[in-house]
């Protein structure tokens, strides 16, 4: 009872049944005091557990209509003049006076069951509505619904009704184990490797995405059917947890992105909306502070795919190409090299403030359009590379065309049973490029139809293209065995 | 390997790429071809009617430690029967394949030719002496299978060049060259 719940966790129905007068002030801050602060009214509010047992089955009962003058009653006998107001933790019952509001709660992870109970029956046809609540810790208890003065017996019924679809809800959520929940399907979820490697905003937007919009694990720990969405909201209650849960997640992010879109559009279209060149400077530095604002967050993913006004990829790309020509790192390395090296020695070489990967990517993406004489390439194994402009494939194929020729000789076999051909690793200790490139390379030569290969549990060598050529002599070496 | 067909292995016998099929598609197409030639000339020369698939001594070469693995059997063999150089006597196992050492068409223009040569024309001759006679020992349809024989007639009939007379059976059936 001593929990304090803040305000923000705490969400309440506006189940407001009726105010009425003010009572006289009672003495009933027993126990513990705690404030609640709502932003207009500060209240106290005071458990209500004090029903002794030696007053049985005596239902507490807190009627609408003002009653008995009544002094100083405990709190838990029959308070009237009382509005209820159901939050996702607990009902509250609010006596309003003059300058201070004197309430009381019932914890709802407390209450065992709720039913409604009165109505009019023919014994007492103006019998009022109730709702009955079974707690574990005080027994039984009645909140009454009166009609009288300040609301009619048929409104009153509505308020009870109101009442209790609230409690219901409130009671179906359980929101006071949500954190529990929540922090155990967080670990299971599949998203958070797929979002761990992005960094800021931009992890948490692809996360909540990965989880919601499937491809993610659910706590089941079954996978979540990207098709049945949790958007759907047809597929049961279930999911509809899983929305709650995301947007309590994303609330304040999701806002922060759409406030920051709505700005950059705004801008834009004002820009725009003043014919070339007239647009306000103050409009577009503004709009390019955002973005480099957004994109230093790690928020890619509020901005276009285009590179809009930032310059920093483009900083990056020209720095690159001078690191790589600088003592001709890339010549040694023969015109070519893989993302990861360049990764590896760029980041080596800065020391402190590297690059992120995508950051190279984009900077690797742009170098064509800059013109910078290198370019990325992709080959057909997915493998990337940058590669400058004048690295000549040919060049390359004639190259390993000769190597395998070579190979071929006898006196060039350092055992005399082998083959001839070349392996990648052949390529490797010639060339002095990393297994990788001599591999797609190889590959490549080979679908110039210069290389043809050869394919044993001992690996692939790749041998002169003689199907082609026709030319068998070089197999002389081969038969004198 | 037969002792006799191993001085006429062709080169590209012991090149170890020829065991492996080559991804590259034009180079697998020259690659094909030489297999093609390889177990027509073998059969051939031979004079092996069927290729039982698992039992052909082609697949292996020891002296350079390559083999040809079951499915690249499988590519070469589809290709073989695809070009017409053979048919599966089993289509649906596809184990045993009968080898055309030469195309019907061929063979029909062959014993035309024979007949011309040996003035058989107007004259009849039985089946029997067409692949199996003293006259045509030597020939290319020497020893050829009947079933192919049998098409290559029928192909002459077709071209008016001979006539079929329906025997005991299909070794006493009698034609008659025009």
């Amino acid at each position: 009872m001593m929990a304090k719940l803040s305000p923000s966790l705490e969400r309440t129905w506006s189940c407001d049944v009726s105010r009425r007068r003010r009572r006289r002030r009672r003495d009933c801050c027993r126990g513990h005091l705690y404030s609640w602060m709502r932003p207009d009214r500060p209240i106290i509010i005071c458990p209500i557990a004090y029903i002794s047992p030696d007053e049985g089955d005596e239902p507490l009962e807190l009627t609408n209509t003002d009653g008995d003058g009544g002094d100083a009653h405990p709190w838990n006998a029959r308070d009237v003049g009382l509005s209820c107001h159901v939050t996702t933790h607990r009902i509250v019952l609010v006596d309003e006076r003059d300058s201070i509001v004197i309430g009381g709660s019932i914890p709802l992870p407390l209450v065992e069951s709720f039913a409604a109970a009165g109505g009019p029956s023919i014994r007492s046809p103006l019998s009022s509505y109730k709702i009955e609540l079974n707690t574990f810790a005080w027994g039984k208890l009645t909140i009454v619904f009166r009609g009288g003065k300040t609301a009619s017996y048929a409104e009153s019924k509505q308020h009870r009704d109101d009442a209790l679809a609230a409690i219901e809800k409130a009671m179906a959520r359980e929101a006071w184990n949500a954190k529990e929940r929540l922090a155990r399907s967080e670990d299971k979820r599949s998203s958070k490797i797929i979002a761990g490697k992005k960094v800021g905003l931009d992890r948490i937007v692809t996360k909540t995405e990965l989880h919601v919009f499937g491809g993610g694990i659910d706590e089941r720990g079954a996978k979540t059917d990207p098709s049945t969405s949790v958007l759907k909201w047809d597929k049961g209650s279930r999911k509809k947890e899983d929305i709650d849960a995301f947007l309590r997640e994303a609330d304040v992010l999701v806002k922060i992105i759409h406030t920051s879109i709505a700005k950059i559009e705004r801008a834009r279209t004002v820009g725009s909306a003043f014919n070339c060149g007239e647009k306000t400077n103050a409009s577009v530095e503004d709009t390019d502070k955002l973005f480099s604002l957004l994109e230093n967050m790690g928020n890619t993913s509020a901005l276009s795919k285009k590179q809009a006004g930032s310059t920093y990829h483009p900083q990056l790309a020209r720095q690159l190409v001078d690191f790589l020509r600088l003592n001709g790192k890339l010549t040694k390395a023969g015109g070519m090299m893989t993302l990861t090296d360049v990764y590896c020695l760029f980041n080596r070489a800065r020391g402190t403030n590297m690059i992120a990967p995508e950051d190279l990517l984009r900077a690797v993406d742009l170098m064509k359009e800059l013109n910078l004489g290198i370019t990325k390439r992709s080959f057909k194994s997915g493998v990337l590379v940058i590669q400058a402009d004048e690295f000549d494939d040919n060049i390359m194929g004639r190259k390993l065309t000769e190597l395998a020729s070579i190979s071929m000789e006898p006196q060039s076999r350092k055992v005399s049973s082998s083959p001839g051909g070349i392996t990648v690793m052949d390529v490797c200790r010639e060339l002095k490029i990393s297994a990788l490139l001599a591999n797609e390379q190889l590959v490549t030569t080979e679908e110039m139809g210069l290389l043809c290969r050869d394919s044993t549990i001992e690996g692939v060598r790749f041998f002169p293209n003689l199907f082609i050529t026709g030319d068998f002599s070089l197999l002389s070496g081969i038969m004198l065995q | 390997m037969n002792p006799c067909f191993d001085s006429q292995l062709p080169d590209f016998y012991h090149f170890p790429p020829f065991f492996t099929v080559q991804p590259v598609l034009s180079t697998r197409e020259k690659q094909l071809g030489q297999w093609r030639e390889l177990i027509l000339k073998y059969h051939t020369d031979l004079r092996i009617k069927t290729l039982v698939l698992h039992e052909c001594p082609l697949w292996k070469n020891d002296s350079i430690g390559r083999e040809l693995s079951h499915d690249g059997i499988r590519i070469v063999m589809d290709d073989f029967v695809r070009s017409g150089h053979g048919e599966w006597e089993d289509p649906d196992l596809r184990t045993r394949c009968r080898i055309l050492w030469r195309k019907p068409e061929q063979l029909a223009s062959d014993i035309y030719d024979w007949a011309v040569a040996n003035g058989k024309i107007n004259d009849v001759c039985t089946v029997y002496e067409l692949h199996s006679g003293e006259d045509v020992n030597g020939m290319s349809f020497y020893g050829v299978d009947e079933e192919l024989l049998r098409r290559a007639l029928g192909i002459l009939e077709q071209q008016g060049k001979c006539v079929i007379f329906n025997g005991d059976n299909f070794s006493g059936d009698g034609i008659k060259f025009f």
